[in-house]
């Protein structure tokens, strides 16, 4: 029944978006705390939960909600400094036996970047090389100012993109460029951000 | 390989980190696409990156700082998202497919479409206490979720879930629509 469920909002999700009657984010939000009425609370989620553009809205509030850390209990804390000392102790193991690659690639960075280097100075036009990612649709780089916005992106199937040579790009500044692999069931990886310096042409 | 080395950058990604997977555990369940905690994760690294400017002061901010930033951001995603009126793409629990956002394939509509709305049909004639936690049941929420989010407690719940879903089965029984197991 469940299955068939997920059909209906499909279905009446494939035609024209008509958001007239949905709630706003605000309301959705609203949901995750106790003050609302039980009336209220059973109107909003009567709509929520059989509106195909509002549900996975909200999904995405409640997963932020939910993903909140609870508060450690005392005892907690001494616990974790436990499991810390007994980390470090293997981290300073680890690193000192020999490791390579494929390793490193599970260690929070699933996409490998080349170049430019972190903190490298990069002469304009500035290129970039990553390594490539299995069954990839297509990669899009975004590079980020000082101040975090972005300048430049691109999308496409190559493992290396050069920035237009007039990107507005200041001598001497701090940039970040990640890579974002997307793949074809819609899902994405990110890369790390990394820095890179803008020398004088 | 390599990776950032600067502290900022390194302090911001290990926070983003453990945020990101948080989020991704809570919402995979629900349909939750990648691409929402993807948007949603840009949107935080650009508001902490502004906001606290270097390594140390990122990884000392509380958990708690994350999580409202976090929570504020997600509204602004979902307010520019409705201006540019883009349509919001949850991901099938039953396929791992993206279900919303693109249309089905004519021959994906016909099979099981008539039951679908039946079943729309029979929801919408529940009582308003059962129809909604019929309907959380139905896009998949488990009862100690239901529970939470409507504030009541597990009897309660489990109560008029049974009851709903027993409304249910008689009105589609009477539709002419077989009884089924629920998986």
């Amino acid at each position: 029944m469940r299955e068939s469920y997920d059909r209906l909002l499909a279905i009446r999700g494939s035609g024209e978006a008509d958001r007239t009657s949905c709630l706003t984010p605000e309301a959705m939000q609203e949901l995750l705390q106790p003050e609302i009425s039980e009336e209220e609370r059973l109107r909003r989620v009567d709509h929520i939960m059989g509106c195909p553009y509002c549900l996975p809205e909200f999904e995405l509030l409640r997963s932020v909600a939910k993903a909140k850390p609870p508060r450690p209990f005392p005892w907690a804390t001494a616990l974790a400094a436990a499991l810390t000392l007994l980390l470090g102790a293997g981290l300073v193991w680890r690193l000192s036996s020999p490791r390579d690659e494929s390793v490193l690639r599970g260690d929070g960075a699933p996409i490998a970047m080349e170049t430019p280097a972190p903190d490298a100075k990069v002469v304009p036009p500035a290129s970039f090389v990553w390594h490539p990612v299995a069954n990839v649709l297509q990669y899009r780089i975004e590079v980020l100012t000082p101040s975090g916005d972005l300048v430049w992106q691109h999308a496409g199937t190559d493992t290396t993109a050069t920035m237009p040579s007039d990107t507005p790009l200041q001598s001497g500044a701090d940039y970040r460029w990640a890579i974002v692999a997307e793949f074809a069931n819609g899902e994405h990886i990110r890369s790390t951000l990394q820095r890179f310096k803008v020398a004088a042409p | 390989m390599t990776f950032p080395t600067d502290p900022e950058s390194r302090a911001l990604e290990t926070v983003l980190n453990r945020f990101a997977d948080r989020v991704r555990r809570v919402g995979l369940r629900h349909g939750l696409a990648g691409k929402d905690v993807d948007d949603l994760v840009q949107e935080v690294r650009v508001r902490l990156w502004k906001a606290l400017q270097n390594g140390e002061k990122i990884e000392a901010a509380p958990a708690s700082y994350i999580y409202r930033t976090a929570a504020s951001a997600a509204l602004d995603l979902l307010r520019r998202r409705r201006a540019r009126r883009e349509t919001p793409v949850r991901v099938s629990r039953v396929t791992g497919e993206a279900i919303l956002g693109e249309a089905p394939s004519p021959e994906a509509l016909m099979d099981g479409a008539e039951l679908a709305e039946r079943i729309g049909e029979a929801v919408g004639s529940l009582p308003d206490s059962r129809r909604s936690v019929v309907r959380m049941y139905l896009a998949g929420y488990g009862r100690e979720e239901i529970a939470d989010l409507l504030g009541w407690t597990e009897a309660k719940t489990r109560n008029l879930l049974y009851r709903g879903l027993a409304d249910l089965r008689e009105r589609l029984t009477s539709m002419g629509i077989g009884p089924e197991v629920d998986s």
